[in-house]
Order: C-alpha cells, then sequence, then structure tokens
C-alpha cells in the first residue's frame, strides 16, 4: 500500500520537505518526497500495516507541529496521491462533505470497480473533477468539450476512443482515472555485494601464507553468497586491516566473472605472494566489487562440445588472468600493407564455450541429390563455398536430415608474415622496367629463385610513415614461395613472409 | 594443410586452437572458427598449450613458432593423454609423436598463370609431397591444393575505392 502525505501548507514549506524524511523514518523504512502539487510526501507501507503506518506518520508530524495534514492510503500511488488531495477539491467542486484540515484515508472509503480495471477506485474519488489528475490546459478543454466532468465518466470510457479522440496523454489520463499508475516512486533497493570480514585482536599477522588460510574462509563465505543470487563476482576486494591502524585495500581481478572459489583462491594467492606488509595485519576483508548476473547459454544436446563446455571455459579464463587477452581475433583494415592492415584484438566472448561456427545449410535439392552444386554458408563470414555434387550431403533411410558425407574444408597454401620483414642479400637481374630477384641470401645461406612474378608496387602514407614497395613472389630452389620485396625508398631488399 | 584440419575440426563441432608464438598468422588470412593464441613469450605459449591440453575441451591444438624440447615434450605428453585431445607441434625434433607428419613443397609443381607477355603473374597451385610415419606404418602422398592470392593492393590510401581500368 501506498500512504500519501499533503498538506496545503507545504506550499511555503515545499523546499523543507526533505527535512521531514529523518522524523518519517521512524515509522517506515523508506521516504520519498516530491515536489508537485506543492509538496507530496510518500511513505512506504508496503507489507506493513497501512492504516497504522498512516496514523504515526501524522502523530509525527503533528509532534513537528505540522496539524493541517491530509493522508491518502491506496493499492496504486496515483489512488493514494489523489485521496490525499481529494479534500480540497472536493471543497472546490462543492462536492465534498469534508472540511479542508481533516484527514483523509483512501482506504477507509468505500470502493467501487471500474470496469476492466485491476485497482478499485474509491467511490468519492470518482466524483471528482478530472482536473484532479493535473491534465494539460488544451487536454482540460477536450474534456470539457466532450462533457467529461468526473473522474469516473472518464474511467467508464473504452480505451480504443480515448487514444482516438484524446491521443496518447488523454490515454495515460484514462488510465489514472481508472487507478491505474506505474509510476516508480520507490526505487528498488540495491541488494548489498556479498562480502565477509574477519577480525583478530589477540595477534598481528606478518606471514601472507597464513594470511590465505583466512582469506579462503572469506571466499568461500562469498562465494556460495554469489552463488545463492545468482551472479558471479569479476572483481573483488581484499582489505586488511593493519596494526598501525591504516587499511591496505588490494583489487583481486579475474579475467572472466567467475563465483569459483578456486579460480579466486588461485587470484588471491597470486597477490598475496608477491604482497610486502608494511605492519602486522589484525583484520581481513573481502568484497565483492563488481558483480554479474550468471547468465548461462543456451546449451545444444546435439553439440559435441557443450559437455566440455565448462572445462574450456574454465581453461581460457585460467589462460587469460595469467597472460592477459592472447586469444585473439583480427581486426582488418583496407590498409594497403599487409602487416599494418591488422590490429589483433583481445576476445572475451569466445570462451564462453559457445561455439559460433555452426554451419547454416542452404539445400536446392533435397529430394533428389542433385541437380546444381549446393551451398554451404558460414554464418560468421558469410563464405560460400560450392560442394561438388559427389560430396553432398546424402539422406539417410528413414532419417529426416541430411548427413554431410565429405564437408572437409579445402587445403590451401596461406601467405604467413614474418613479425618484421628480414633484410636479405640478393642477386638480380634486368627485365623490361625492373630488375628481377634471381637469388638469395637468408641466414647465411643462398636460395635460387626458379621462378618470379612481381613486381607488385605498392607505395601511400605521404603525410605519415611513407613507403613504396616492390613485391615479388618466388618459387625457390627448396620449392618453397617466398615473399620479397624491394624497398624503393631505403633501396634495401627484405623477406616478408612465404606461402604455406 | 594444418589450419585446413582446425577448419575441419571445427566443422565436426569440436575445439581447435592455434597457438601462434611466432606472431607469422596473417590476419586477413586467417578465417574464422578455430581459437587463435598469440602469447606473449615461448613459456606462455608451452604453459597455455599444456593447460588448453589438459582440459579436455580442445579436439586439435597446434603449437606453431615454438618447439618443445626434453621435459617439456614429456609434460605436453601426459596433458594430452589428460585431455583426450589431438596435439600437434610443428618441430624438427619430432620424438614422443605418434605420427610424424612431413611436408614439402614440389619445386616444379606449382601451375602459374601467365600474362600477356608470358611472364608468370600468379600462382594457381602447388603439388606437396606428404609422408607419414607411424609405428610400423609409412606412407606418402602428393597432394594439390589451391595457392591463396596475396591480396595485394597497390599505391591506394586505405579507405579510397580502387576505381582504376573502369570505363570512364
Amino acid at each position: 500500500m501506498f500512504v500519501c502525505l499533503w498538506s496545503p501548507a507545504w506550499r511555503t514549506v515545499a523546499d523543507s520537505l526533505a527535512d521531514l524524511s529523518p522524523a518519517l523514518l521512524t515509522v517506515t523504512p523508506r521516504v520519498v518526497t516530491e515536489e508537485r502539487r506543492g509538496g507530496l510526501v510518500w511513505v512506504d507501507a508496503r507489507g506493513l500495516d497501512a492504516e497504522h503506518v498512516a496514523r504515526a506518520s501524522l502523530e509525527v508530524l503533528r509532534g513537528l507541529g505540522l496539524s493541517n495534514v491530509h493522508v491518502g492510503i491506496g493499492k496504486t500511488a496515483i489512488v493514494a496521491e489523489v485521496a490525499a488531495v481529494a479534500a480540497t477539491f472536493a471543497t472546490m467542486a462543492g462536492t465534498g462533505n469534508r472540511e479542508p484540515g481533516t484527514e483523509t484515508a483512501g482506504s477507509e472509503q468505500p470502493s467501487a470497480p471500474v470496469p476492466g480495471s485491476p485497482f478499485p477506485v474509491p467511490e468519492s474519488l470518482g466524483s471528482l473533477p478530472p482536473s484532479v489528475l493535473e491534465p494539460d490546459p488544451h487536454l482540460a478543454a477536450l474534456l470539457d468539450g466532450i462533457g467529461i466532468e468526473t473522474m469516473a465518466e472518464l474511467a467508464a470510457l473504452e480505451g480504443e476512443s480515448v487514444e482516438v479522440r484524446l491521443g496518447a496523454e488523454g490515454v495515460r489520463l484514462w488510465k489514472l482515472a481508472r487507478g491505474e499508475d506505474d509510476r516508480l516512486i520507490f526505487a528498488p533497493i540495491p541488494r548489498a555485494l556479498p562480502h565477509a570480514s574477519l577480525e583478530w585482536s589477540d595477534y598481528a599477522l606478518t606471514d601472507t601464507e597464513r594470511l590465505l588460510f583466512s582469506v579462503n574462509a572469506l571466499l568461500g563465505t562469498v562465494c556460495e553468497k554469489l552463488m545463492e543470487r545468482g551472479s558471479r563476482a569479476r572483481e573483488m576486494t581484499l582489505e586488511l586491516t593493519l596494526a598501525s591502524g591504516t587499511t591496505l585495500t588490494t583489487p583481486v581481478r579475474a579475467g572472466r566473472a567467475t563465483a569459483s572459489r578456486k579460480t579466486w583462491l588461485r587470484l588471491a594467492r597470486a597477490i598475496l605472494e608477491r604482497m610486502v606488509l608494511p605492519a602486522g595485519v589484525v583484520g581481513l576483508t573481502l568484497h565483492a566489487a563488481t558483480v554479474v548476473a550468471d547468465a548461462g547459454n543456451q546449451g545444444d544436446l546435439f553439440d559435441r562440445g557443450f559437455a566440455t563446455a565448462a572445462a574450456t571455459e574454465a581453461a581460457l579464463a585460467s589462460l587469460a588472468e595469467e597472460q592477459g587477452d592472447v586469444v585473439v581475433v583480427p581486426a582488418n583494415t583496407a590498409h594497403p600493407l599487409v602487416e599494418r592492415r591488422t590490429h589483433w584484438v583481445g576476445n572475451g566472448e569466445l570462451g564462453t564455450g559457445n561455439r559460433g561456427e555452426k554451419r547454416e545449410r542452404t539445400t536446392r535439392d533435397r529430394e533428389t541429390g542433385k541437380g546444381e552444386p549446393q551451398k554451404y554458408t558460414d554464418r560468421k563470414s558469410a563464405v560460400v563455398r560450392e560442394v561438388p555434387n559427389d560430396q553432398q550431403p546424402a539422406s539417410v533411410p528413414g532419417s529426416p536430415f541430411l548427413v554431410p558425407s565429405l564437408l572437409l574444408p579445402d587445403s590451401r597454401l596461406t601467405l604467413y608474415l614474418l613479425p618484421t620483414p628480414r633484410a636479405v642479400e640478393i642477386q638480380t637481374e634486368q627485365r623490361r622496367d625492373h630488375v628481377l630477384p634471381t637469388a638469395y641470401r637468408d641466414g647465411g645461406a643462398w636460395y635460387k629463385v626458379l621462378s618470379a612474378a612481381g613486381p607488385d608496387r605498392v607505395s601511400g602514407e605521404r603525410w605519415g610513415e611513407a613507403f613504396a614497395r616492390e613485391y615479388f613472389r618466388c618459387i625457390i630452389d627448396d620449392g618453397g614461395m617466398v615473399w620479397l620485396y624491394h624497398d624503393a625508398r631505403a633501396d634495401g631488399w627484405y623477406i616478408h613472409g612465404w606461402w604455406d | 594443410m594444418l589450419r585446413a584440419a582446425c577448419r575441419c575440426t571445427v566443422a565436426k563441432n569440436e575445439r581447435a586452437v592455434w597457438i601462434d608464438t611466432a606472431g607469422t598468422v596473417v590476419g586477413a588470412f586467417w578465417d574464422e572458427g578455430p581459437f587463435l593464441i598469440q602469447p606473449k613469450s615461448r613459456k606462455d605459449a608451452l604453459k597455455g598449450a599444456e593447460e588448453l591440453l589438459q582440459c579436455g575441451g580442445f579436439a586439435l591444438v597446434v603449437l606453431d613458432g615454438t618447439e618443445p624440447e626434453g621435459t617439456e615434450t614429456v609434460r605436453l605428453t601426459r596433458a594430452v593423454r589428460e585431455g583426450g585431445g589431438a596435439f600437434v607441434a610443428i618441430t624438427p625434433h619430432p620424438s614422443l609423436a605418434k605420427l610424424r607428419l612431413e611436408s614439402k613443397i614440389l619445386p616444379h609443381s606449382y601451375q602459374w598463370r601467365r600474362g600477356p607477355f608470358d611472364d608468370p603473374v600468379d600462382v594457381q597451385t602447388a603439388t606437396v609431397r606428404v609422408r607419414a610415419r607411424a609405428a610400423g606404418w609409412n606412407a606418402s602422398a602428393d597432394i594439390t591444393v589451391p595457392v591463396t592470392p596475396h591480396d595485394v593492393r597497390l599505391s591506394l590510401e586505405p579507405g579510397l575505392a580502387d576505381r582504376r581500368g573502369l570505363p570512364r
């Protein structure tokens, strides 16, 4: 139940409404003040005896010297609010039988169900004019024009006709007249993050190994709480209270959010092993600093890797914690130089055990397995490969599924690059407008070039780090194909990569 | 070949990981599917390989750019047994390996596409001789494979569309 307090006298003390809160907090756990209507005070009576809370609140306010206070009680906020201010409106409209200054409690009034509305609205509130809901002047004029004089008349209209004739603002007002109010008066109370602490006064610990035992005990509590609330921690804070009176705060971060005590203990051990304590420790507090929801991924029973997803995730998480973002994916640009084209980015989502490489099958001819070659589309890369007819999926008798008989990705020679191009000594021969490498020396050995293709001239970056290269693909006598280039600016030859 | 094996593993709904210690993999030619790990040092690569093998979640682990030696090979072999996956180390010292594969591109097997002046322009295919050895088994085969073009982009600033050669 919502309890709303309102007084005409607050029009002069609206700024000091917040001063009422400490006194009202002795009655109820949550109090919210609003500046609308000259000042509204909301008292959270949900789960409590609303009438008792209302009376106690009035007594508290009387104690503060505020006597002319109206109180409204309602299942929804709008009912409580209108009930609180109703006396004034009733007097203004000449329909009410209550004197201003008397206390009004919405719950005490007989309620009438509005057709289709889940909330009963006190009958006396239905006789109030729609202006009690504070419509904008344009809408108030429209309501007046169609002859709506009371909230009950407004609530009795059909939603569709209200929407058509009065628009969105009219629908909002219509809902309020029916007692429907989805305002969030009291924000949800944030749950305290799991934490645990331990203090001792007889001695001071200086040995981090002994400290680890206490950390282990606290981790048990914190991880258990995390699992109870279905969340995982990404970061924890370890606070060591020192004998000198100071506090040493150390963050413990995991590569991936986890509620595994084993993982956190390993991380805490790694930190404590490196820690130098300036004084003995007399207390220990462990907070879960950053917590995320434990949103599990949908599993696939036909996925062979599903059973090992958790183990894979744990292994990749451990790798990320020890070595950083080493699981990478390429982010490619259109740069002319291959080595500058790619930026490797850590992919934190790869280790979730959910492999996104599932293939989407497009079948043109399911019935016969004949006809044009079928296409197998990789969902992510959108690479469409033609599969020859003799490798088409075969239908299994009695099974509705097609079984790929041979879906092997094709082998091919692909370019690999040296981390940095290596200078080589070269022998060349003159061609029409360029020189062609015939042999090169790398690592003390000479390699004869059997055939070479090129040059592929690449240049650019006039304003940046300029480059001008002539690339050659060379077949050498041991069978390898290497990528050589002539740096036209520095007049040097380099080996840049090879095909394998 | 190994990259094709990785892709094949992923196509069968299993996981494969490529540990690229030397940083030789070219991003522009990396196909999605297998995990790619770029450790910062040789030690990190070996530790990572051991951990990934032990976890049992990877059907294929390829270690490229790092040659395990002596006790390191033994540790990795044990990890393979624990995890039950397959481990490939690219090394000239294949001790403790169940299957040893050697491959060599035949120098005169390249098929070139030639230009108007009969110059070699583009490599189409090459033949790789693969020799496999295991206990009591020795076989070899010649496999002709296509060659990925090197995707050269000539003299253009990044972001500009290449309109050269288009009819005006």
